[in-house]
């Protein structure tokens, strides 16, 4: 995928909810969640607080900017998978202590390293046996314009 | 509560089977595991089936071709660690009183092509490629390899070990060696893991009679192997948090140590979960057998290789033995209860009395100790 593919349309959501509306630059905030009782932040969100198991948690926008502390290039895709082959699926500290495991896009796969700053953006995946394109986020590297914004 | 022992184990080879059933698998290592004992298959009074894959009530399907004799039946699926969850449940209705004698049997037709953690086809695991295995453990790699400078040639090596190793076990799918350059020359998957550094997957079962102390009282010792202590701790890291790690395993050792009343030092042979070379390398650091970050220079010194230290997967390990998930942990308990009794051969860690296996489920760690 280029960089190109962050102005995602309005497709379905591959996880409603899961992230924010693009912005004009296809930038999205991933959506955790806050326990009201405890403070515990999670991502994605749970039934019940992953910390104390209580059930009054609310939603929260994450902040766009984090650090890649671990990837991998995966050469031979699973079953079902429909995207682009090889991929790099890296696991991106964010929001201070949070981690996703997500899809790396936005330059040449043997070109990412542990410690790269990234930023959250739109990103279209084809799924299904009809491959239908579907919006979920990856992490792209970030942009001065993220860092600022950061 | 009183001890259970382990007094018979059965293993079909590791490999390709096309034409045969898993049910005749399961029945050739049961039937080996009651000979090997010497009890008739009519006195076991309770059979713990565990398996993956392999439909439903797979227990009482092999139990028809072994003997319909009544007793109760368990099915249990706890992914790869399947075999020594069941053995970690037996061995507790010995120990409780309940049961004198019962069979546990692990068996596993194996799909072609790679390990999968397996989600719905809906999900969106699937649908974002996530659900390929040796992702998990090239990302526990990749990060080894930043913090702790562990070397490709530390990775691979442990399949030259345990390749080395296997050619002196005839159940091992894999029984020829490999240089260190066929293994990283290798076809890469997820980099860094390259092809043989991923665990092949055979079909196979693997079958152990258990029995209580007043059991083994009666009909004498004799090759009898103790359970001595065991552990089952579920992830957190990765359910609560997205993070891969091997934390579980240290948190396990660390109970299964306290009850078994012995440290780390004070074992004689481990057989631990090698589906991917970088899991032996970060699971001898959480079993205590060096500090963290060294595993790397522990496979590299020879510590870990037959004559070293502490050798590591004598049999092979999953890498050359092969992982089919529901028999793997019996594979690696078979091992240890063979290299116990004195029994292994050219692959004889000479004077052995004290094992563990370390056998990893998705999102979770089985450890047992076992003793003579």
């Amino acid at each position: 995928m280029t960089p190109g593919s962050r102005s995602v349309p309005d497709i379905a959501e591959l996880q409603p909810g899961i992230t924010t509306g693009p912005g004009t630059r296809g930038d999205v905030r991933l959506v955790g969640q806050r326990c009201a009782a405890c403070g515990t932040r999670a991502f994605p969100a749970r039934l019940r607080c992953v910390s104390c198991f209580s059930d009054s948690t609310e939603r929260v926008e994450l902040s766009r900017v984090g650090k890649v502390d671990a990837f991998t290039v995966v050469r031979q895709p699973p079953p079902g998978y429909r995207g682009h082959v090889p991929y790099v699926l890296g696991q991106v500290v964010f929001d201070n202590d949070l981690v996703a495991l997500s899809h790396l896009v936005g330059k040449p796969v043997g070109d990412w390293r542990c410690g790269d700053i990234v930023a959250s953006y739109a990103f279209e995946l084809p799924v299904g046996a009809g491959s239908v394109p579907h919006r979920t986020f990856a992490f792209y590297p970030a942009s001065p314009q993220d860092l600022a914004e950061a | 509560m009183a001890r259970a022992f382990v007094i018979g184990i059965g293993l079909t080879a590791f490999g390709r089977h096309p034409d045969r059933s898993v049910e005749d698998l399961a029945a050739e290592a049961v039937v080996a595991a009651c000979e090997d004992a010497g009890v008739e298959w009519r006195r076991v009074e309770r059979f713990y089936a565990a398996h993956v894959n392999q439909g439903v009530s797979a227990g009482q399907r092999v139990i028809r071709e072994v003997g319909p004799s009544g007793i109760p039946v368990l099915n249990i699926e706890n992914c790869s660690a399947a075999a020594s969850t069941a053995v970690r449940e037996a061995s507790l209705a010995v120990r409780s009183g309940e049961m004198d004698l019962v069979a546990v049997c692990g068996f596993e037709k194996m799909q072609h092509g790679m390990l999968l953690n397996v989600h719905p086809e809906d999900s969106p695991e699937v649908a974002t490629g996530a659900t390929v295995l040796p992702m998990r453990f090239a990302l526990m790699a990749q990060k080894h390899m930043d913090r702790f400078d562990t070397t490709l040639e530390q990775m691979a090596g442990v399949s030259v070990k345990n390749r080395a190793h296997a050619r002196h076990n005839d159940k091992a799918q894999f029984r020829t060696e490999l240089s260190l350059e066929d293994v990283l020359g290798s076809r890469m998957i997820c980099d860094p893991i390259t092809l043989f550094q991923c665990s092949p997957t055979p079909d196979g079962a693997a079958a152990a009679v258990i029995c209580s102390e007043s059991f083994a009282a009666r009909r004498g010792r004799g090759r009898a192997v103790e359970l001595r202590a065991s552990g089952l701790v579920s992830d957190i890291d990765e359910q609560a948090h997205n993070v891969f790690d091997l934390e579980m395993v240290r948190s396990n050792a660390a109970g299964v140590y306290e009850r078994a009343g012995i440290g780390p030092g004070e074992l004689d042979v481990v057989e631990t979960h090698d589906c991917f070379s970088v899991a032996e390398i970060i699971a001898c650091e959480k079993l205590g057998l060096c500090p963290e970050g060294e595993g790397g220079p522990l496979l590299e010194s020879g510590a870990t290789r037959l004559g070293g230290r502490i050798p590591v997967n004598p049999s092979g390990g999953l890498l050359a033995k092969g992982h089919p998930l529901g028999a793997t942990g019996l594979g690696q308990i078979a091992e240890i209860v063979t290299q116990l009794r004195g029994e292994a051969g050219k692959r004889q860690v000479e004077g052995a009395r004290v094992g563990l296996t370390s056998n990893m489920g998705m999102w979770s760690s089985r450890i047992h100790v076992l003793g003579v």
